[in-house]
This record gives structure tokens, C-alpha cells and sequence, in this order.
């Protein structure tokens, strides 16, 4: 998965003049020790170095939550911060969520509520209701709409992403239109 | 968007940060939670030839408290400081505005100081910090101490007065007093965007219902944040229980702005003259309703 | 590339599946992070390239110089317009009606750039952190010259030229009529005049943009991946570009993380980074990033319309006379003069209106190429009309649902010839069958609109503006020419489907699958899809114009019939097999004897290898292309309750309606995914979207924090939807598209609901605002509105 000759990482080992420092970090469970050039992105290192690709960069800023992913606990962005500030951090992306096969219970409900259109922000979404899950906020509380603020989607018009993580919180069902197989 | 070449290195230890920063250049910059500095630095708006981590320093994790403050570390992040029971107790003010920053998401990651030190426009800790008398601990070269009130800080309209080459090692908020209310006020875009205005309010009553004392910080309005003096004095010794006091107070407030009101892509100056008034009546009637009235011998 | 095809299984029963909320099977993968987008496929061996983009708004290019960013670490080479063998340099626009001067995008800028962002060199290093390192460093001379961005100012003699060989600014232009073209103000009671401005926005897919191309066949052919709603579009131009045969040239699109109109393009990095591929002999990668995409991927939806009214005092509207101008920026986008088309095609919406003058006009500015963004500028189109109706209504004191009434267009004088419409593929709009009345009455209705004044007062007492804004329109969907499909009943008994629409979020691999599954009586189960690439489908129209159902889905229904055609007759050519006696039903072939035998699909193939001594079982193949002569038209009634805070000029929505007719619904679940997404995108184009240019040239909004798009808190409290099915006679299976009338609707009924929570105020709401806080605030510093008649 991973493209071989144009890592960054393999470019750092080439080019003396590209900083790298040491990183330690558990990603999906798993103890990494390696060497990253300081410069490098959270985002690009899971993504292009790990070949973790749920995560989608899709704007750079921190503004949209497409990278989002789980760090010692909570959701944070993967593209406003480097590799090497996640010295000593647990590290949770979706390929560390999934079932070893098919749907778990809060990607079953996104199917059923019909709660991704393209699926690129989906994977975010879903690392922040893990989190929310986590932390059991419920779903009434003023707490998830700023959850929720935290990602954008072009397509859904959000009603259905609503309706899908109220009821993975706990909510009754209260969506007029659900699918069948 | 990725970011230019710069040397990161994992500051050991407060003394240690600062020791690296006096022998780098001017662009060598602090970095804490770098939820504004790395979107930044990934632009190419700016650069840095060295970043100094300060997130793995010991000492700089802790929120201590005396009698009369909270004092917050450089590397507390701000999902922390939100839950933190101690804030909720002593300086609840900074809690609410806290839910304010940005999104979850960003928070758990940013610290407060962070904010502080970057003085964003329409940053909530900042006019939190005006609002609390907040001192900034610095640590400076030679490992000099100062201790520098958050009003001198962001008496300049844009940027901070903070001294090169020092490193903020913790923040110290006033607690508030007994009976004192608080209240904040923000009008946005849409959640999770900038605070286009915000207001943090104090009020503290006597037993007679009448202003003993009064703070009044606006962000957003202008590029730094500022106190109403004028709108706190109108308060003082009149009968809070009176909606037109508020109101008059809130029009001062935004009318006795240091700097003019600030236009940008998502408001003009206008807009946010007015937004800040009813961003500081509604602060200041979320702060009169959670007061109550203070006794003679409770001072 | 990994085929991302969808399991088959087999299940003995057949079902009918139109109409049916089915969930969709792709979601599976998309769920796991496994969506196969173009940006997680493995580039085995790529360099990456940065591109150098303008940073002038129009300047004469006098030098580039390389040295300095050549000699970087991990830079491969430094292309510019030079260095690239490119046969044909320009990109097509498939609306260039007769008279149109050639206003077309150049690849890659030769002596003059014309747009901040207009790629001019490219750079190809070992990733994109050394690339943009390079990047940086290359040094382009520029020689300034005066920038025009406002298109009324660059229609006008003496306006600075983007092209000085063509002589004017305004490259196109089309005259729309219908009834008596010449009417006058006098046959009528009333006239109004207004002047609408529509701002500029842009389409915001969460994915950006991506090409990646290298050589295969050892050599002989490109292979070209990119995020297009249009692969085999693109494979015809790069064959072109380079001067070579078609064969030579496989395009594969992804599935696309939403397009909206934006990716229905030809772009110049869809060439740029094939002919880097060929010139440096070795496969290549481009992704885009957030702020080049705000500034290279296509604009939209900025024009200005002056619009004349004339109305006869019980509220009939006589006729309407418009002249308008779109600020297409720089150059032509593939359809790029569509929308200022649209609004004289389609202003009338579902009013009669039987008389219509309409000039429109394409105006070539420095900005970005403008194209088309959901909804074609039918959002444009219904806010003039719908603007127009609530001021008459104004003016003659007259309810506005009544004059609604008065100016629907009824049943029985559907289907109805509109008139000259100047589209390159549909010249004339012909209505198909509707309620539109119903559809008014439904909307009403479900807006509890005979309240809506007592509410009104509530809110006020509330201290909140409530405003109500009734909208309808006519959507123009599924247009033709043609649409074609693949389909294989391969050996092991499953059917392949290759489809000519691209996923793109609006589910059109569970939607084809569903009409196939139907069509041939099987479970869906048992069939899989594949589409994009130009090699097992190479002749296709493509994904837009909410197509994808009623002309894809129609394609694949007719292609299940070839293959039920074939199926029969191989079995009929099998000696002592009396054809007279085969049927299909059930999902498989009936032998009716008797003894009566039934084939189920999945044991065909073995059975006839069985039957003719074969032995392997084989695959069947049908192809087929439906010819679609005339687009059909979805309509919808949308109804907008707002708030308004009148102390900080935030606004809410506490309700939204949509009674809505796409004809025969394929997947309900589907449906209202696409309604809902639309109107929620149409909210925030009104709202808050703006693409902001200062007077230089220089694009002010980069970032997302800077365009600010709707989010989770911007969603209706209380959304409702009713849908109508009114067969469509113009589509052969009644289905109408639905992806695009969310945002046609919501962009009129917001105007209207803002017009009206702002009636006390002297306020004209006279386009698209954006109504942001800012706006609504200066609106309410307006002095109060004196009520005056203005009958004639």
C-alpha cells in the first residue's frame, strides 16, 4: 500500500539536511519505534507511511475533521499536528475500530440512517462517536452538537448523521425513513 | 500544504526550553499544543527554523490553587482544564468559555496557555484571562521569573507584549469571589467557527442588590481583547436588577473600544459593534443571575 | 487497481426492488475506511508533483527560471508549457453554441496568465514536502496587467481584454423566447424592474482533486487515474492532446468523495500530469490540496440578471424580460455557459408566463473558470421568478400562495412546449407530466401555512423575525443524448453490471443494482457492478444533470433486456430445443414442455455448457444504448421558516418542507439522502458561502475557515418530506433525476423566507445575499418600509 520510493521517510534517510528525530508510539495496539523527519505530519505518516487510509486529509487546517482520529483517548485532528508530538501517545485509527469482519453496531446504524453519501468524512465521524461513546455523553446533552460541529459533510445535509449518532448514544429511534435489506 | 524545513527538539525541562530558545534565532518558536501554529506552519504563512516541545517538561502539567487562584500549566490542554473540577469550583468562568474554543476535537489537543500566548482574534481565553486579572507566569533567560498581568499582555492592538525569548510556564486566574456571578456570550458563524464576538462578565453584589464590583472583558470586537472600564464604573453602586443599566452598560462597552472594531472576511467592524453589545448584556445577565448577594462580614 | 466489485451470492426467490429503501451494499466497504479513493490507492513508484500556480490575476508570463529550485534535493525535473509535447492545448466546452467565440482553457499558461492559480509549471520531486520545497523557489517574471473581475464593468467597451484577439470580454451569448417575444408593459397592470446579484460560490467536495498516470503495456499505452465524473470524456481529450489513437489511452476514475458539479470538468492537471508521465518515462502523482483547490477547481453560480415583469392585476404574469451576464472567469469550463442558460430556459419554473424575451450572456474575467454546481443555475433561475412573485404579490396586495395559483401551469396542458431554449442538447424545453398544483397545495400543507402570520406574531414576542419563503421549481434532469451499459452473465452464474455512471455519493452502484435486479427478476445479491474505466466501458455520456437513475438506470434496465434476448437464444439455437417454448420468468428460463423446466440465472451457464458439449461454462455479453431524446423534468414546492435574531442577526431555521415529484422513486432511502443533502447545501450557499475576490484579482477566501460550508447546527429542526410519483412518459421507466432540485428550491424559498421576516424594513432582497449576520444587521439599520400600492 505504502508508495515505496517516495516516503518521506526514505527521502529524510537520503537527505542530510532534513531533521528527524525519534519517535515512540503505539498505533492500533501495536509499539512503533522508528526515526520521522521532524516535519512530518500525523496525517501523512499513518496515512502514507503506515498505510493507514481511513483517515482522509481534506483540508489541511483542521477546520473540516476528515482526519480525525483517537489519540489517549480523545478525538483529535491528525493533520494540525506532527508525528514527533505524539511522543509516548496511544494512537487509535479506524483500521484499530473495525471488526475483523463486517459492521460493528455504530457503523451498522450510519448504514441504516443512510448517514454517509461519498463516505470521504465518514471515517472521521466515526473515530468522535467512539470517543463520545467513551466518554458517555448522552444524547440529549448540549455536548453533542459541539462534537458534531466538529466535522463537515457536503453531502448528507447532516439529518441522517443526527439521527444515526443519537441512537448510537442511546436514543430511541425517532428517524421517519430507515432502510431495509 | 506542507510544512517548510524547521529542527524540532523535545525540551527536557522549562530551564532547558528557554536555554535553547536564547541560543536559537528569532524564528525559533514554543510549541505546545500547535493547533495553530502547525495549520500555519503547513501554509507556509509562516516559518520557524527550530520548534521547541514543551508538552514533555515535568512541572508544566499541574493546576495548583490557593485561596485566591488557579493557576494552570503551560501544557494543560484545554479538554482538561474544561472537566477540570478545580476550575469548575473555583473559576467556572473559564469552563464555559473553554466550550467555546474551536471543537472538542482541536481542544483536545490545544492547551491554554497556548491560546494565550497566541492571541488569536476573538480567542476566548484571553478575554476570559482579562476578565479573571489572570497572571502570566514567564520564564525568561538566566532563569528570571516575571509575573505579568494579562492587561499588560494585550495592552497593544494586535500581537502580545510579551517578552522575546520567554516562555509562559503557567497562568494564574483569580478565583472568584463568594456569591460572585460570571457569564460569557458568544455570537458565531456557525458552531465551531471563530467568535466573531465574545464577552466574559464578573458581577458581585452587595446585600442591598446594589454593584460592588463589576469586570467586563471583550474579544473580537477588536484584535486583542480589552476591559470596559467605563461600562464596569456606570455599574458600580446602582441597582443590578435593572435591565436598562445592563443595556447602558453593554453600549458603553462596545462604544469605549481602544482600537477600531475589526472588519474581516465574516464581519465588518459594524456588525461586531453591534453583536458586542448584546454579547455583553446577555454575559452580564448570565453573570447577575448566578450571583448572590454578598454579606458585610463575608469581605 | 483493485476492482472494487460488490459480492454476489445467489438466493433462489426473485424480488421487486424499485420502490424499496434498500440499503446499500457499498456502504460496507466505505464504513471500514476502505472507500478505495484516489488518494489511498498504493502509486507504486510515483514521483509527486507540485504545480506553480499564478499568483497574478492577468500578466504577460516574461520568464521562468528553474536553477535555483532545480538544484533542491529529490527534484526530478521542472516542466513548463515548453518542456510538454502537447499536440492540442486546449479543453473542451460542450456548450459553444453557434457564435461562440473560442474563449477555451489552455492547459497550461504560455505567455499570459489570466487567473490567480492558472497552473504554470510543474514541479516533480521525490514527495510533495520536497516538491513544494522547489516550488517555492522557482522564479516567474511577471509583467502585470490591469485585471478585470467585475463582469459588468468587463462587458463594457474599454475594459482591459482577456483575449485581445477576440475584440469584447462576452463570448457568448444566447437569445430565448417564447409566445410573443415583443411584448409590452402596457398589456399588462403592474411592472416590476429589479436588478438580482448572485454571488460567487464553489462546489467544496471534502475530496480534492487527483490524477495519477503511467505508462503500461510496456509503454505502449497511458494509464490516467482522476477523480472525473467524466472518464471516458477525458480519455477522448488526452488522446487528442497527445495525437494519439484512443486505444492507446485508459482512463480509471475512482469512486469520487463527492463531485457537485465540480469534478464534470476537463481540468489541466488531467493533462499536465499524463504529459509529465510521458515526458519523464515514469508514473506520477498529483494530489491537490485545499487551497489550490479554492483557487483552480471550478467556481460558480456569479451573475447578474436584470429582470422586467409584467403582470395583469389579478396576478397572471403577462411576461418576463431578462438580460443577464455570467462571470465565467478566465475561460470556458466544459459547461460552463449552462448556467446563465438555464435562467432563461428554466426562470418560469411551473408558471405559465406564456411570453418570454431573454438575452444571456458569458462575460470572461480574472477569476477562476466558473462551471456548473448543483443545480446548474436553476438556483439562480427559480430565485428571479420566485422574488418576482412575492413582490407582485406585494404590490397587488394579493396572498402569496394565491398568486402561485393564479400562475401554475395545469395538468392538462402538460406536456408543454416552452420554447427556444439555447442548450447545446435540448434546444427546446418540453415539459413532461406533472401536478404542480398538488404539489403547491402538499407543501402548504405540511408548512402548516395557514398559520404562519399568528406565528409570526409568536416569534415576535420572542423577540425573534420569523419569516416564511414558499419557492417551486422545474428541474431540467436527465438529459440525453444517450446512455449505454454492459452487462456479462459470467460462468460461475453471477451477473457483472458495467455502468456508465460514476459513484459520486448519491448510491448509484445500489440504485443500478436495484434496476437490474428487477429487470431480470433476481436477487440483488447476485448482481455486481463495476464502472469508470474506459476499458470495459468506453463509450459513455457520464455523470451530472441528476442522470444517473433515469438515464444510467434506464440503460441498464434495456441492456437486462439484451441480455434476457441472448440468454434465449442460446438456448433456442440448441437442437431439439423448441424456441417457441422458452420464456423467462422468475428470474430464469422456462422451459414450458412439458414437463415445465425452470433454469434459475445462477445455473444457466452450466447448463448450457452441458446442453452443447462444452467443456467449460462461458459468459454471455450484452451491451446496449438507449437513446434519450429529451431530458425529463423534476418539480418540488420547498417552504422555508426562518428566524432571525434581530439583536446579533443570527439566523435559524426552525422548519423546512419539500413536497417533491421525481416520478418513480428507485430507492426512497436514496431520494431523501439527496433531497436533504441539497438543501442543506443551498442553505449554506445563501447564508454564508462566499468565494471572495479583493479588487486586484487576489482570492481572499482559501481555507474553510475562510469559506465557511453549513455544519451539523445548520440543519432544519423540524425537515419534512413528501414525495409525489407522477410517471414521466419521456423516460421509458418514469424516473426523474432528484441529486440537484435540493439546492434549486432552497436558494428562493431562503431569499423569500429573509424578504419576508424583513418585511417591516426598507430592504430589497434582490439575489442570493449571502445572508450572512452582517447583512441581516445593516438590513435591520434600513429605515421601516412605507406600505404604497404600486398599481399602474
Amino acid at each position: 500500500m505504502t508508495p515505496l520510493d517516495s516516503t518521506p521517510q526514505k527521502a529524510a534517510r537520503d537527505d542530510p539536511n532534513e531533521s528527524q528525530t525519534s519517535l515512540r508510539v503505539t498505533v492500533n495496539g501495536k509499539q512503533l519505534r522508528t526515526l520521522v523527519p521532524d516535519r512530518l505530519l500525523l496525517s501523512d505518516f499513518l496515512r502514507e507511511d503506515l498505510g493507514l487510509t481511513a483517515l482522509k486529509v481534506a483540508c489541511g487546517e483542521g477546520a473540516c475533521g476528515a482526519c480525525t482520529i483517537v489519540i489517549d483517548g480523545e478525538a483529535a485532528r491528525s493533520c494540525t499536528l506532527l508525528a514527533v508530538q505524539t511522543e509516548g501517545a496511544e494512537i487509535l485509527t479506524l483500521e484499530g475500530l473495525n471488526a475483523p469482519e463486517g459492521l460493528d453496531h455504530v457503523q451498522r446504524l450510519f448504514q441504516q440512517h443512510h448517514a454517509l453519501q461519498c463516505g470521504y468524512c465518514t471515517p472521521g465521524w466515526l473515530m468522535t462517536v467512539y470517543s463520545m461513546i467513551k466518554r458517555s455523553i448522552h444524547p440529549d446533552s448540549a455536548e453533542v452538537s459541539e462534537y458534531l460541529s466538529g466535522h463537515l459533510c457536503r453531502c448528507t445535509g447532516y439529518r441522517n448523521i443526527w439521527a444515526a449518532v443519537r441512537r448510537a448514544l442511546g436514543a430511541a429511534n425517532d428517524q421517519s425513513v430507515s432502510g431495509r435489506e | 500544504m506542507k510544512p517548510a524545513r524547521f529542527r524540532y527538539v523535545r525540551a527536557e525541562t522549562a530551564d532547558h526550553a528557554i536555554e535553547l530558545l536564547d541560543g536559537a534565532d528569532t524564528n525559533a518558536r514554543i510549541l505546545a499544543g500547535g493547533q495553530s501554529l502547525i495549520p500555519a506552519l503547513s501554509a507556509r504563512s509562516i516559518t520557524a527554523s527550530l520548534l521547541l516541545d514543551i508538552m514533555h517538561c515535568p512541572g508544566l502539567n499541574e493546576v495548583t490553587q490557593t485561596p485566591d487562584e488557579v493557576t494552570v500549566g503551560a501544557a494543560c490542554r484545554q479538554s482538561r482544564i474544561e472537566l477540570s473540577p478545580v476550575v469548575h469550583q473555583s473559576i467556572p468562568l473559564l469552563s464555559e468559555a473553554l466550550g467555546w474554543v474551536a471543537m472538542p476535537q482541536v481542544r483536545s489537543r490545544g492547551t491554554v496557555v497556548g491560546c494565550l500566548a497566541q492571541a488569536n482574534a476573538g480567542g476566548e481565553v484571553p478575554v476570559v484571562s482579562l476578565a479573571l486579572d489572570a497572571q502570566l507566569n514567564l520564564l525568561l533567560s538566566g532563569n528570571a521569573r516575571q509575573r505579568m498581568p494579562a492587561g499588560d499582555v494585550y495592552a497593544v492592538q494586535t500581537g502580545t507584549r510579551l517578552p522575546p525569548r520567554s516562555l509562559i510556564v503557567s497562568a494564574s486566574f483569580r478565583t472568584l469571589a463568594s456569591g460572585e456571578g460570571w457569564g460569557f456570550s458568544e455570537v458565531q458563524l456557525r458552531q465551531g467557527h471563530f467568535a466573531l464576538v465574545c464577552c466574559a462578565a464578573t458581577l458581585l453584589l452587595e446585600e442591598s442588590g446594589r454593584v460592588r464590583s463589576a469586570r467586563i472583558a471583550i474579544g473580537g470586537l477588536t484584535a486583542n481583547p480589552y476591559r470596559a472600564g467605563r461600562a464596569e464604573m456606570s455599574l458600580i453602586g446602582e441597582i443590578a436588577d435593572q435591565d436598562s443599566l445592563i443595556r447602558d452598560a453593554a453600549q458603553i462597552a462596545s462604544a469605549e473600544r481602544p482600537w477600531p472594531a475589526r472588519t474581516d472576511l465574516h464581519a465588518t467592524g459594524a456588525f461586531r459593534a453591534k453583536a458586542a453589545v448584546a454579547a455583553v448584556a446577555r454575559a452580564l445577565r448570565n453573570a447577575r443571575s448566578r450571583c448572590s448577594r454578598q454579606k458585610r462580614s463575608d469581605t | 487497481m483493485t476492482k472494487k466489485t460488490t459480492k454476489a451470492i445467489a438466493l433462489p426467490r426473485s424480488r421487486r426492488y424499485v420502490g424499496e429503501a434498500v440499503l446499500r451494499a457499498e456502504d460496507q466497504e466505505l464504513l471500514r475506511g476502505r472507500g478505495g479513493f484516489l488518494p489511498d490507492l498504493a502509486a507504486p513508484n510515483a514521483a509527486e508533483i507540485c504545480i506553480v500556480r499564478s499568483t497574478e490575476p492577468h500578466a504577460i508570463v516574461r520568464a521562468i527560471r528553474k536553477e535555483r529550485a532545480l538544484a533542491n534535493p529529490g527534484v526530478i525535473a521542472i516542466l513548463t508549457a515548453n518542456d510538454l509535447d502537447l499536440v492540442e492545448d486546449v479543453l473542451p466546452c460542450v456548450d459553444m453554441i453557434p457564435g461562440t467565440l473560442d474563449a477555451r482553457h489552455r492547459v497550461i499558461a504560455r505567455e499570459r496568465v489570466r487567473y490567480v492559480g492558472q497552473a504554470v509549471a510543474l514541479v516533480v520531486a521525490a514527495n510533495r514536502y520536497l516538491a513544494e520545497d522547489a516550488a517555492a523557489l522557482v522564479e516567474i517574471e511577471y509583467e502585470s496587467l490591469p485585471p478585470v473581475t467585475d463582469h459588468m464593468a468587463a462587458k463594457n467597451p474599454g475594459a482591459p481584454l482577456l483575449y485581445p484577439e477576440l475584440g469584447t470580454n462576452i463570448v457568448y451569448q444566447v437569445k430565448q423566447t417564447d409566445g410573443d417575444p415583443d411584448f409590452a408593459a402596457r398589456d399588462g397592470d403592474l411592472v416590476i424592474r429589479k436588478r438580482y446579484e448572485f454571488h460567487r460560490q464553489t462546489a467544496v467536495p471534502l475530496e480534492t482533486r487527483g490524477v495519477t498516470a503511467k505508462l503500461i503495456d510496456n509503454g505502449e499505452r497511458l494509464h490516467v487515474e482522476s477523480c472525473t465524473q467524466l472518464p471516458q470524456v477525458l480519455r477522448a481529450v488526452l488522446a487528442s492532446a497527445f495525437g494519439i489513437s484512443l486505444e492507446k489511452v485508459r482512463v480509471t476514475a475512482p469512486r469520487l468523495g463527492g463531485g457537485f458539479g465540480c469534478k464534470e470538468m476537463v481540468y489541466p492537471e488531467e493533462i499536465l500530469v499524463p504529459a509529465a508521465a510521458r515526458k519523464l518515462q515514469r508514473p506520477v502523482r498529483w494530489l491537490e490540496d485545499r487551497r489550490e483547490h479554492f483557487a483552480s477547481a471550478t467556481h460558480a453560480r456569479e451573475e447578474t440578471v436584470d429582470a422586467e415583469a409584467v403582470v395583469a392585476r389579478d396576478g397572471a404574469f403577462i411576461g418576463l424580460r431578462l438580460t443577464g451576464w455570467s462571470n465565467i472567469g478566465a475561460a470556458f469550463g466544459f459547461v460552463g455557459n449552462t448556467p446563465i442558460t438555464a435562467m432563461g430556459a428554466m426562470v418560469r419554473g411551473p408558471y405559465r408566463v406564456p411570453n418570454l424575451d431573454a438575452v444571456m450572456s458569458s462575460v470572461v474575467t480574472n477569476k477562476t473558470p466558473l462551471n456548473v454546481l448543483r443545480g446548474a443555475g436553476g438556483p439562480q433561475a427559480a430565485l428571479v421568478m420566485e422574488r418576482l412573485l412575492d413582490e407582485a404579490a406585494r404590490s397587488l396586495g394579493m396572498d402569496r400562495a394565491e398568486i402561485r395559483r393564479r400562475n401554475l401551469i395545469q395538468p392538462n396542458e402538460l406536456p408543454l412546449d416552452r420554447g427556444a431554449t439555447g442548450f447545446a442538447n435540448a434546444h427546446h424545453i418540453i415539459y413532461d407530466e406533472g401536478d404542480y398544483p398538488r404539489c403547491l397545495e402538499a407543501g402548504l400543507n405540511l408548512a402548516e401555512y395557514e398559520n404562519c402570520e399568528s406565528d409570526r406574531k409568536a416569534a415576535a414576542a420572542r423577540g425573534r423575525l420569523r419569516g416564511l419563503g414558499i419557492s417551486m421549481y422545474v428541474e431540467i434532469t436527465a438529459v440525453g443524448p444517450y446512455e449505454t451499459a454492459r452487462i456479462a452473465l459470467q460462468p460461475d452464474g453471477t451477473i457483472l453490471l458495467f455502468s456508465s455512471i460514476m459513484p459520486v455519493g448519491q448510491g448509484s452502484e445500489t440504485t443500478q443494482r436495484q434496476l437490474v435486479a428487477e429487470e431480470l427478476g433476481i436477487a440483488m445479491e447476485q448482481v455486481a457492478i463495476r464502472q469508470g474505466d474506459t476499458d470495459e466501458v468506453p463509450d459513455a455520456v457520464g455523470t451530472f444533470a441528476s442522470r444517473g437513475a433515469a438515464a444510467g438506470g434506464a440503460a441498464g434496465r434495456m441492456v437486462g433486456r439484451e441480455l434476457v434476448k441472448k440468454i434465449l437464444s442460446s438456448f433456442a439455437e440448441i437442437p431439439d430445443c423448441d424456441p417457441s417454448k422458452l420464456r423467462w420468468e422468475e428470474g430464469g428460463v422456462v422451459i414450458l414442455g412439458p414437463p415445465r423446466e425452470f433454469i434459475p440465472l445462477q445455473e444457466i451457464p452450466a447448463r448450457l455448457a452441458s446442453l452443447r458439449g462444452d467443456l467449460e461454462p462461458g459468459t454471455i455479453e450484452a451491451k446496449h444504448r438507449i437513446e434519450i431524446p429529451r431530458p425529463s423534468y423534476s418539480y418540488a414546492t420547498h417552504i422555508a421558516v426562518i428566524e432571525i435574531d434581530p439583536e446579533t442577526g443570527e439566523l435559524k431555521i426552525p422548519r423546512y418542507i419539500v413536497a417533491h415529484d421525481c416520478g418513480k422513486i428507485v430507492n426512497p432511502l436514496l431520494v431523501e439522502g439527496q433531497i436533504v443533502g441539497g438543501v442543506v447545501q443551498g442553505i449554506g450557499e445563501v447564508l454564508r458561502e462566499h468565494v471572495v475576490y479583493d479588487t486586484s484579482g487576489n482570492l481572499q477566501t482559501r481555507a474553510l475557515m475562510d469559506y465557511v460550508l453549513p455544519g451539523a447546527s445548520d440543519a432544519p429542526a423540524d425537515f419534512k418530506l413528501w414525495h409525489m410519483e407522477t410517471p414521466s412518459s419521456f423516460n421509458p421507466f418514469g424516473i426523474r433525476g432528484v441529486g440537484e432540485g435540493g439546492s434549486i428550491g432552497a436558494h428562493a424559498a431562503m431569499a423569500n423566507a429573509v424578504a419576508d421576516a424583513l418585511r417591516d424594513y426598507d430592504v430589497a432582497v434582490d439575489g442570493s445575499g449571502p445572508f450572512t449576520p452582517t447583512w441581516i444587521m445593516e438590513a435591520l439599520s434600513r429605515p421601516p418600509r412605507v406600505s404604497v400600492s404600486e398599481k399602474i
